[in-house]
């Protein structure tokens, strides 16, 4: 998935393109408005992030643009403008959430898994060949929910876990080159590290396997990369 | 309060009343003052005036230098002993002298009664003479009620007498002159008496129906009058010529009175004449007049006169008089010599006048130049410059009645017409007003020494510039020129002068009106102010005033304490606003710091709990930091009436879980256990921004004040579309006093529980707030141990 990301401040910005790429998503960023339309035109994002106070065109106003071409886009706006009058318009005008600043890392997180399930659901028909649901061992994931279920407990996934899970859950009994897999859910464009790649994995199999020390799901094979064996 | 009000209204009242009089005297004083110094400016003119008592020069020209020489004088007109116009001149005569005659020809006629008269009444007045002379016997009684009737009567009316012709009125003010009581005779005398009593009223101001009826004449100007005029039949052609004609018409009008009435076609003929035409006329009528003028004058006069002359001659004294009083008879002696030289030539008197004046008599102005034809040697001074008057007079009275019966033991019948006539001119010198159009007219007329009459017309537009000029208010009352202003009004009530800046409204009235002195008495001052309203009614004033006073008092208390209130919220919204302002900028670094510090701690996976802990406080305390900037600004908001509610669908217990994540590792510090018994994990409506802040203010507040109690218990269910939330803690609790009290804004329970702790005081306030624009409520429970608080939000939107 595609986010544009359209923010004035840097810092926050380059802080967004973080927490995106971790997620598992592809991020395009625009400093002001009027880039972010023309961003969203040459680039065709999946999910849009909206401040409101920019240079040269406004939240609102790239907002209406964009919901004039597209109705079902997903739209969050991410604004210290905290006054209900400002969080209604936002919202009027199509956005799907409102997040306010000072945000947290995982209420964006939250925030966006949210409004990307909803999407995923509603574009379900888009995604039809992908299986609504796949078992792995004892843990049930639901690609489309961003959710893994495991007995009663549910486990929040990113969008990059799904696509890590769903990538083993295809191949599972093959041992998968890092590269491959990191291709694959990271993408081309991202820079390769050994680092970036064996931490989200250690963090994914915290979440899902049972015993750390001893990963069913996700198993290494050393010098070479992982496996699912079913 | 009323009746206090009452009661100071009431007396202010009083002192008002007083001060009212006091201004209106003095604004009266101050107009008398003003008037005062117009009569001297008139008297001034008259001094002026009398200067050309020394005349001697009559020529055309000369006059029309002394003319031009003074500014007062508009025009001149000089009529000899016999009421014969010398100046302006019957042959050349500018435009506006020949105006000037026009529009002085009533006023001439005044003074030539008797003298011009009808053909009619001058053949009639002949054989009166006539029948006289015949019977002699008659002469005493008949003299005074059939020939001279007019003259007793008139020296009454003419101190002040109107006349109204066309739209010409005029009105006369002679006085006696300072001379004239020389030659007093019973008649004259007891003239002067009359004058004196009337002269007062007359000098200070006019009395109020002298007045009264100058301000309705002309104030209703030329039309009414003629309109009043119109059933009197014989005027009423002249009116409808006036009206036609306005330049025709003072010819006309002075001509009708004189002769028999016209007929309307006759008028109407007289009308339809040019202009030219009736200047042939006049002017024929001028050069025939003279030789019947003098001839009706010195006939009867002719045959008897000497005598009288004679017999006067033994006393030098009496001669003066004679010869300067009556000339006919001094001149019917002349006739007999100078008969057949005298010419009808209207110059030829004064040019021989001149030329013996030039000749043989020094003091040739104060002389008639008649007496000096008559061969008689007057070197005694002229009785206007005798010095003993009172002792003259009373001789003088007696030598009067001597002469009476001198005359009519010799049984001569003297002309007595004349000799009273003349004498009544004489006397009398002073202000004639002819009203003119839409102004005044001021004539100044005198007989001269040598018999001539003066009447100078005062030049308007002088005698205007000259009032402007003159300063009406003190020094003292320079400050009230621009409240006040002082208007001199003539009888129209048109402004002819105006002091003062300030600015009258239209049809106001004035405060005080006062009337100027004669001769101007048709003149008003109104003196018009804008701080003094003296019109109030009062009546029903001072209540008026009480309850007016009772309303303001009343109103301005409200109002004091309306802008007390009104300004305190002002400094409430400003401290708000800024408030506002400064969370909204700390946001932006607070965002980067928080998210950086999450971003890092997640980087630091592996590295040792030392790094992470030092890491996971900044993130708590950036936390803590929003949450009290969100706080602050929802305070804020909530005083600005901005708080509203968004719901959306949301799980309550995954709200709750959230929170829980965010402040565990505080509590977890605290050795806090918290025991949450969700029971609300169906999707409702909801505002999680409201849910979340009541639920970080409730559960950071066991953190600051029950950490002792090591325990939080949460319990959430669904009821009824309503969320219910109960959370407990086993602290110290709250006293009871102060149950009530830990609601209210910046209150923050005791100080020995307060003490180092850290917080704003409006967490349980605005937690409170935020739950009833919920629709719900949050309020204390009772419970064993610590404090128990229930949340109650309502899913369905009814706001209050």
């Amino acid at each position: 998935m595609k986010v544009l990301i359209a923010e004035d401040e840097h810092n926050i910005r380059q802080g967004l393109e973080d927490i995106l790429n971790a997620e598992g998503y592809e991020t395009v960023s625009a400093e002001n408005g009027r880039i972010a339309i023309e961003l969203y035109e040459s680039e065709k994002p999946d999910f849009i992030c909206l401040d409101i106070m920019m240079p040269e065109m406004n939240g609102y106003d790239v907002c209406r643009a964009i919901r004039d071409n597209n109705k079902d886009i997903p739209v969050i706006f991410i604004s210290a403008k905290s006054e209900e009058v400002d969080k209604v318009l936002g919202l009027e005008l199509g956005a799907d959430d409102y997040i306010l600043k000072p945000f947290g890392v995982k209420e964006v997180i939250a925030r966006i898994r949210a409004v990307t399930r909803r999407y995923l659901q509603s574009q379900n028909v888009a995604i039809k060949e992908e299986i609504s649901s796949f078992k792995m061992h004892e843990l049930e994931v639901f690609p489309n929910e961003l959710r893994a279920r495991r007995g009663e407990k549910v486990v929040e996934l990113s969008l990059r876990d799904t696509k890590i899970l769903s990538f083993l859950f295809k191949n599972s009994g093959q041992a998968i080159d890092r590269d491959k897999l990191f291709n694959h859910c990271w993408g081309r464009n991202y820079l390769p590290s050994s680092r970036t790649l064996d931490q989200h994995i250690s963090k994914l199999r915290k979440r899902v396997e049972l015993n750390v020390s001893k990963p069913k799901i996700i198993c290494t094979v050393h010098g070479f990369g992982y496996r699912f064996d079913p | 309060m009323i009746t206090l009000g009452w009661f100071g209204v009431k007396s202010a009242q009083d002192q008002r009343e007083i001060h009212k009089h006091r201004i209106i005297a003095l604004i009266t004083q101050n107009l008398a003052r003003l008037d005062e110094s117009i009569s001297e400016l008139v008297k001034s003119y008259e001094r002026k005036l009398n200067t050309l008592d020394s005349m001697t020069d009559y020529s055309t020209s000369a006059l029309r230098k002394v003319v031009r020489s003074i500014p007062v004088v508009h025009q001149l007109l000089i009529l000899d002993q016999r009421g014969k116009r010398i100046f302006p001149s019957h042959v050349s005569f500018t435009r506006p002298e020949y105006e000037f005659i026009r529009r002085t020809k009533p006023f001439i006629e005044t003074f030539l009664k008797g003298s011009r008269r009808g053909k009619n009444e001058r053949r009639n007045h002949r054989r009166r003479k006539r029948k006289a002379l015949r019977s002699p016997q008659t002469f005493g009684t008949k003299k005074s009620s059939d020939y001279r009737p007019r003259p007793y009567k008139k020296s009454n009316k003419r101190k002040v007498t109107t006349r109204e012709n066309g739209n010409i009125r005029i009105e006369q003010h002679l006085y006696a002159n300072s001379s004239q009581e020389n030659k007093t005779s019973k008649l004259v005398r007891a003239k002067i008496a009359k004058q004196k009593i009337q002269r007062q009223p007359i000098r200070n101001k006019p009395t109020d129906t002298e007045s009264r009826v100058l301000a309705l004449n002309s104030s209703t100007s030329n039309t009414p009058q003629l309109k009043e005029k119109r059933p009197n039949a014989e005027l009423k052609n002249f009116s409808t010529s006036a009206d036609h004609n306005a330049d025709d018409s003072p010819i006309i009008k002075y001509d009708t009175p004189n002769t028999r009435p016209k007929s309307a076609t006759t008028a109407q003929q007289d009308k339809s004449t040019s202009e030219k035409k009736w200047i042939k006329k006049s002017r024929t009528r001028f050069e025939v007049m003279p030789p019947e003028h003098y001839n009706s004058s010195n006939k009867p006069a002719r045959k008897p006169q000497s005598t009288i002359v004679i017999n006067k001659q033994n006393n030098s004294k009496s001669q003066v008089i004679v010869a300067n009083t009556q000339q006919q008879p001094l001149r019917s002696v002349d006739k007999n010599k100078e008969k057949n030289s005298r010419p009808h030539n209207t110059k030829e008197p004064m040019k021989r006048a001149r030329e013996r004046g030039n000749r043989d008599v020094p003091q040739a102005g104060q002389r008639n130049p008649e007496s000096s034809s008559a061969g008689l040697n007057y070197s005694s001074p002229s009785p206007s410059a005798s010095p003993t008057k009172l002792h003259q007079q009373k001789s003088l009275s007696h030598k009067n009645i001597r002469t009476q019966k001198l005359t009519s033991t010799s049984s001569v019948k003297p002309s007595l017409q004349p000799q009273t006539k003349e004498s009544v001119f004489q006397d009398l010198r002073g202000w004639s007003i002819g009203f003119r159009k839409n102004g005044i007219n001021l004539i100044f007329s005198f007989r001269k020494s040598d018999g001539y009459l003066i009447a100078a017309e005062i030049s308007r537009t002088r005698l205007i510039a000259d009032i402007t000029l003159l300063s009406p208010i003190s020094k003292s009352q320079t400050k009230n020129i621009t409240q006040s202003r002082i208007t001199l009004t003539n009888a129209r009530g048109d402004i002819i002068s105006q002091w003062g800046r300030y600015e009258p409204e239209k049809n106001s009235k004035p405060l005080v009106s006062y009337g100027l002195a004669v001769p101007l008495n048709s003149w008003k001052l109104n003196y018009f102010s804008a701080k003094i309203d003296l019109n109030n009614t009062y009546s029903y004033a001072p209540f008026a005033l009480g309850v007016s006073a009772v309303f303001i008092a009343v109103f301005g208390l409200a109002f004091y304490f309306y802008r007390e209130s009104n300004r305190e919220l002002t400094v409430a919204s400003q401290r708000v606003t800024f408030v506002n302002q400064v969370s909204h900028e700390l946001k932006t670094p607070l965002t980067n710091i928080r998210m950086y510090a999450e971003l890092l701690e997640e980087d630091l996976e592996d590295s040792n709990d030392r790094t992470r802990s030092r890491m996971q406080v900044i993130i708590n305390e950036s936390q803590r930091l929003s949450r009290m900037i969100i706080n602050v600004l929802n305070f804020a908001r909530h005083q600005r009436k901005q708080l509203t509610i968004i719901r959306s669908k949301r799980v309550v217990d995954d709200i709750i879980h959230h929170v829980l994540d965010q402040l565990r590792p505080a509590l977890q510090r605290l050795n806090i256990e918290v025991e949450f018994k969700a029971n609300a994990s169906q999707e409702i409506d909801v505002d999680t921004d409201i849910l979340e802040q009541i639920l970080h203010n409730l559960i950071s507040n066991v953190e600051k004040y029950a950490a002792t109690g090591q325990y939080l218990g949460i319990e959430s269910c669904i009821i009824n579309d309503t969320i219910q939330l109960t959370l407990s803690d086993k602290g110290p609790g709250i006293p009871r006093a102060m149950i009530h009290k830990i609601f209210e804004a910046f209150y923050r329970g005791n100080n020995q529980l307060a003490e180092g702790v850290s917080g704003t005081g409006i967490g349980l306030s605005i937690s409170r707030e935020l739950a009833r624009l919920h629709g719900g409520d949050l309020e204390l429970v009772n419970s064993q141990q610590g404090i128990t608080f229930k949340l109650t939000l309502d899913s369905k939107a009814k706001r209050k």
